[in-house]
C-alpha cells in the first residue's frame, strides 16, 4: 500500500457547524499519533450563521513549515462549504461531503458534486446518520471525523479518546458522538488505501497555538501581572494568564478598556512587578499614548498585539501584518520602541521572553507582533524547555545610590537604575512630563535634548542580530519577509531551490531598532518582500535603510508557499524569451 | 519629624498664590503624619493639571500618568503591589471627563486604594475652560456665549458606582479635611475623597467665599450607611454638606480575586496537558 509523505484535509462548513472542533480533534489525534501536524483555521466574525469556517490539518511524519496548499481531503458539510472549496483539491483528491439536504420539515433531497479530473467524492449523509441513527443532529461532525478516521487509517480508540476529552465522556451528547463516530468510520471503510501516512515517530510532541504559546513565553519569563481588555484575535493569551497566575501568586485584571488595561500594566511595573498586556489593532492604537509614557518614564513592559484585518474595526477574525508602520513609528513625539516579530507558534514562547528580558535591560516598552494566522493556528512542537532560558531583571539600586538617588542620571548605556516602592530613600517621581536626572519636571532646551539622548542610547545595547538567514549566503536572489510569513517563505525557498534556484530567505525577528546586519547581508541581491498589508510596510522600511525590493501582490489572505514559489519563478523569468 | 515618617520635600509647588491646593496639601501631609504611613511604601498616583503636580511635593513613589489614567495605573499598582498605600489623585477634569470610564470601573473593582478629587469647576492649567463639575451657562474662552452642559455631581456618581467610602472637604476648612483623609486612607475598600479647592485665577463663582457660605458639616442623624440618604445629603444645591457621607465594608478586590498562588510554575503538568 503506497503510503504519502504528507497529507493536507480541510474541512468547510457554515459557522455553528463543528467544522473547527472537527479538525482540532483531528490534529490532536494525529499529535499524540507521532506526527507532526499544521493546523490553522478560517472563520468569519459572527458566532454563528451563513458565513463560512474552515479547518485544515496539514500532516507529515517530518517537520513542517506553513499551512500547505491543496486540500487532499475535503470534507464539506454543505452544497455551499463544498462548491467554495472544490477547486482547492489537489488534482487527485478526494472530496467527502453530505449529499443529503434535510430542511426544517424534515424532507430531504439530494444534491451531486462534480469535482473534476482524477478526483474523487464521496457522498455520505453526515446529518442524517447522526440525527437518524445516533439520534443527536449535532454529531454530524463526528461522523465525518469518523469517516476521515478510517480513510487515513487512524486507530478508533486514539479518535475516540480525544473526543472524549474535548467533548465529555457521560451523557447523552458523548454516547451519540461515539456513536456518530463509528458510523462515519464503517461508511467510510475501504473506500480507498490512497490516504495513509507513511508511520510517525510515535513520539507525543507538544500542540498549542501560537497565543497559548505566548502564555507559557510570559510565565516562563516570570511575568507576574497581565491586564486587558476582550479583542479578537487576542482575548485568549488574557484567558490562558487568568488561568494561569494565580497559581504562581500573580495576578490577571481585565479593565474597561484598553487605556485602563496598559495604564494597569505600568502601575504594576512601576511597583516592580513584570507586567504585559495583549491587544489587537483597535486596541493598540488607543494603547498608543500610554505606551508613550511607559517609554518616557523609562517603566518596562510587553505589549502583544495580535495583528488582524484593518483599518478601523476590519477584519476581526482575519490574518494581516498591518500595524508594522503604528508599531515602529505610531506614537506623538519620539520615543525610544523596541519592535520584535514571532515566526512561528514555537517562535512566539521565546520571542515573548526575548522581549521581557529586553524591556527588563531597557526600561522601555516592548511591542511583539504576531497575527491571527500565528495566533490561532496549532503546530507541534518538540520541546520548550524554560530551565534552558535566561531571563533578566531590571538594574536596581546599589545601597550606596540610595543616599541621593536620581532615578535617571545619566550612565554610560543610558540604563539608570531602577527604584521599587518599598525601598527606603528610594522615592523619585515618575513623569511622562521631560524631567531632571530626579524626574522633576523641566523645559530647558539642554536637559531635552540630554534626557532624548539617554533614552535612546538605550536602544544601542541591541543593535546585533535581529533576523535569521536560512540557505546560501551568496545567493542572488533573497525572499524577505517578517513575522507569521517566515514558514511559507522558507518551504518556498525550498522548492526554489529544488528547481535548481539560487534562492535564500531572511526572516526578520526584530524590526526596530533596525538590525544594521539586514541592510549588509541583502545589499547588492535581488529582493522579493512578501507580506501581508497592501501598501507594502517593511517594503517601505527596507527602503528606507538602502535596499530596493520587488514586492509580491498580496490577495488579502495568508500566502501559500507555492504561490510564492511560483510568483518568484516568474519574476527570475521575466523577459526570458530562451 | 525625621526618617521614613518624613514627608517634606524641599520641591516647591508650582501653583499659584492661594491656591485651594495648598490647603490640601498641608492636610494630606497631616492625615499621613497622623497615621504614620511609611514613607517608603507610599505611592501617589496623579493625573494631568494642577492636581496632578502633588506626588512631587510628598516624599513618595510618584507616578505622573497621561490625562485621566491615575485610576487604573493604582489599579495596577495596588493589585501587584498590595503592601503599598496607594493614592489616586486629579482633577475633576481629569477624573470626570477623559476620566469618566475609570472613575467608574474604580468604584466597581473597590480596590483597597484612596482617591482624590480636587474639583475647582475649571480647567486651570489650560486656563479657564468649563469643566464636568463647571455649572451650566459659565462664559470662557471656549464657551463665549454661555457653557451648554450641566455639571455632574461626583459624589452622588461615586456613591451610584460602588465606592464604599464617599466624603467631601473643602480645602479652606482644614481641621475637618485631615480627619475626612485619616477616615478615607484607614478605610479598607476604594475610598473616594471629594474636595472642594477653589482656582483663585480661572473660577470667579466657585470661590472661597462662595464655599465659606455654602458648606457645612453633615448631620450627626445622617446614616452614612443608608445608600440613598447619601445620595441626598451628597446634593449641591444652597447647601453642601461636608463629611463621611456614605461607608460600607464588604469584602475588597484582593478577597474576591483570591488566588491562592505562591507555587512555582508547574511546567511538566502544564506541557503534557498540552500534548
Amino acid at each position: 500500500m503506497p503510503t504519502r509523505d504528507e497529507l493536507t484535509i480541510r474541512f468547510a462548513g457554515t459557522a455553528g457547524e463543528g467544522v473547527l472542533t472537527a479538525g482540532d480533534i483531528l490534529a490532536k489525534t494525529l499529535s499524540r499519533s507521532g506526527y507532526h501536524v499544521f493546523y490553522t483555521v478560517d472563520y468569519d466574525a459572527e458566532v454563528r450563521g451563513e458565513k463560512l469556517s474552515m479547518s485544515q490539518v496539514r500532516v507529515s511524519p517530518k517537520p513542517l513549515l506553513s499551512q500547505g496548499g491543496h486540500a487532499d481531503i475535503l470534507v464539506a458539510f454543505s452544497k455551499e462549504a463544498a462548491e467554495a472549496h472544490v477547486d482547492s483539491l489537489s488534482p487527485d483528491g478526494v472530496l467527502i461531503y453530505d449529499h443529503k439536504i434535510i430542511d426544517a420539515f424534515g424532507d430531504t433531497s439530494v444534491y451531486e458534486i462534480d469535482a473534476g479530473e482524477g478526483r474523487k467524492t464521496i457522498p455520505l449523509p453526515f446529518l442524517e446518520l447522526a440525527w437518524k441513527k445516533a439520534g443527536r443532529p449535532e454529531s454530524k461532525n463526528m461522523v465525518a471525523l469518523g469517516a476521515v478516521s478510517a480513510v487515513l487509517g487512524l486507530l478508533s480508540d486514539a479518535v475516540t479518546q480525544v473526543v472524549e476529552e474535548r467533548l465529555g465522556r457521560e451523557g447523552h451528547a458523548a454516547e451519540a458522538n461515539r456513536q456518530a463516530l463509528h458510523l462515519g468510520s464503517e461508511a467510510a471503510a475501504n473506500v480507498c488505501d490512497n490516504w495513509r501516512m507513511a508511520t510517525g515517530d510515535g513520539k507525543r510532541r507538544i500542540f498549542l497555538s501560537g497565543n497559548q504559546a505566548v502564555v507559557l513565553g510570559a510565565l516562563a519569563a516570570g511575568c507576574r501581572f497581565f491586564a486587558g481588555y476582550p479583542i479578537t484575535p487576542a482575548s485568549e493569551i488574557m484567558e490562558g494568564l487568568a488561568r494561569e497566575l494565580p497559581k504562581v501568586g500573580g495576578t490577571a485584571m481585565q479593565m474597561e478598556d484598553e487605556m485602563a488595561a496598559m495604564g494597569a500594566v505600568l502601575g504594576a511595573s512601576f511597583g516592580g512587578i513584570k507586567a504585559m498586556t495583549a491587544t489587537s489593532g483597535p486596541g493598540f492604537s488607543l494603547m498608543s499614548e500610554l505606551i508613550n509614557l511607559g517609554a518616557m518614564a523609562e517603566i518596562p513592559s510587553v505589549i502583544v498585539n495580535v495583528q488582524r484585518g484593518g483599518p478601523g474595526t476590519g477584519l476581526p477574525t482575519k490574518p494581516e501584518q498591518s500595524d508594522l508602520n503604528m508599531a515602529v513609528y505610531g506614537v506623538h513625539g519620539e520615543s525610544p520602541r523596541i519592535v520584535l516579530a514571532a515566526a512561528s507558534v514555537e517562535d512566539c514562547f521565546y520571542r515573548t521572553i526575548d522581549a521581557f528580558n529586553l524591556a527588563e535591560r531597557c526600561q522601555t516598552p516592548v511591542i511583539l507582533l504576531s497575527d491571527q494566522f500565528l495566533a490561532q493556528r496549532k503546530e507541534t512542537v518538540d520541546h520548550l524547555d524554560p530551565a534552558r532560558i535566561f531571563i533578566e531583571a531590571r538594574k536596581t539600586p546599589a545601597p550606596e545610590e540610595l543616599d541621593d538617588y536620581r532615578r535617571y542620571r545619566r550612565t554610560e548605556t543610558g540604563v539608570s537604575p531602577m527604584a521599587v516602592p518599598g525601598m527606603d530613600r528610594g522615592f523619585y517621581l515618575a513623569t511622562g512630563l521631560e524631567h531632571t536626572d530626579r524626574g522633576l519636571p523641566s523645559y530647558k532646551p539642554e536637559t531635552h535634548r540630554k534626557m532624548h539622548g539617554k533614552r535612546f542610547k538605550k536602544l544601542d545595547m541591541i543593535k546585533d542580530g535581529g533576523f535569521i538567514y536560512y540557505g546560501d549566503t551568496e545567493a542572488p536572489n533573497v525572499l524577505v519577509g517578517w513575522g507569521s510569513t517566515a514558514g511559507g517563505l522558507r518551504e518556498a525557498g525550498l522548492r526554489l531551490k529544488a528547481e535548481g534556484e539560487s534562492v535564500g530567505v531572511l526572516a526578520v525577528e526584530r524590526l526596530n531598532p533596525w538590525a544594521a546586519g539586514i541592510s549588509k547581508i541583502l545589499f547588492g541581491k535581488r529582493v522579493f518582500s512578501i507580506e501581508m498589508n497592501f501598501t507594502g510596510q517593511f517594503s517601505a522600511l527596507l527602503r528606507l535603510n538602502g535596499i530596493d525590493t520587488v514586492m509580491m501582490p498580496w490577495a488579502g489572505r495568508v500566502f501559500i508557499a507555492g504561490e510564492i514559489s511560483e510568483w518568484v519563478m516568474t519574476q527570475l523569468w521575466a523577459g526570458d524569451t530562451t | 519629624m525625621t526618617g521614613r515618617l518624613d514627608y517634606s520635600v524641599k520641591n516647591k509647588p508650582i501653583w499659584c498664590s492661594y491656591c485651594g491646593n495648598y490647603g490640601v496639601l498641608s492636610c494630606f501631609l497631616g492625615a499621613v503624619a497622623r497615621l504614620e504611613i511609611d514613607t517608603a511604601r507610599l505611592a501617589i498616583v496623579s493625573g494631568i493639571g494642577c492636581a496632578g503636580r502633588f506626588p512631587a511635593f510628598v516624599k513618595s513613589y510618584g507616578f505622573h500618568v497621561a490625562h485621566g489614567r491615575a485610576l487604573p495605573v493604582a489599579a495596577g499598582l495596588k493589585a501587584a503591589r498590595p503592601d503599598l498605600t496607594v493614592v489616586a489623585m486629579g482633577g475633576d477634569g481629569d477624573g470626570l471627563g477623559i476620566g469618566g470610564g475609570h472613575f467608574l470601573n474604580a468604584g466597581r473593582r473597590n480596590l483597597d486604594i484612596t482617591y482624590i478629587m480636587f474639583d475647582n469647576s475649571v480647567y486651570g492649567m489650560t486656563k479657564g475652560q468649563p469643566s464636568p463639575t463647571t455649572p451650566a451657562g459659565t462664559i470662557s474662552r471656549s464657551t463665549p456665549s454661555g457653557n451648554p452642559d450641566e455639571p455632574l455631581n461626583p459624589a452622588q456618581l461615586a456613591v451610584m458606582a460602588g465606592y464604599t467610602f464617599v466624603g467631601r472637604g473643602y480645602s479652606g476648612k482644614g481641621e475637618e479635611l485631615v480627619d475626612l483623609f485619616v477616615e478615607a486612607l484607614s478605610h479598607r475598600g476604594t475610598s473616594f475623597v471629594h474636595v472642594l479647592t477653589p482656582c483663585v485665577t480661572h473660577n470667579r463663582e466657585q470661590t472661597y467665599q462662595f464655599y465659606q457660605k455654602h458648606t457645612s458639616a453633615v448631620d450627626d442623624t445622617h446614616d452614612p450607611g443608608n445608600r440613598f440618604s447619601a445620595l441626598e445629603v451628597a446634593g449641591m444645591n444652597e447647601k453642601i454638606y461636608l463629611g463621611v457621607l456614605y461607608q460600607r465594608v464588604v469584602p475588597g478586590w484582593q478577597e474576591r480575586m483570591s488566588g491562592g498562588g505562591g507555587k512555582a510554575v508547574q511546567w511538566d503538568e502544564l506541557l503534557e496537558n498540552l500534548r
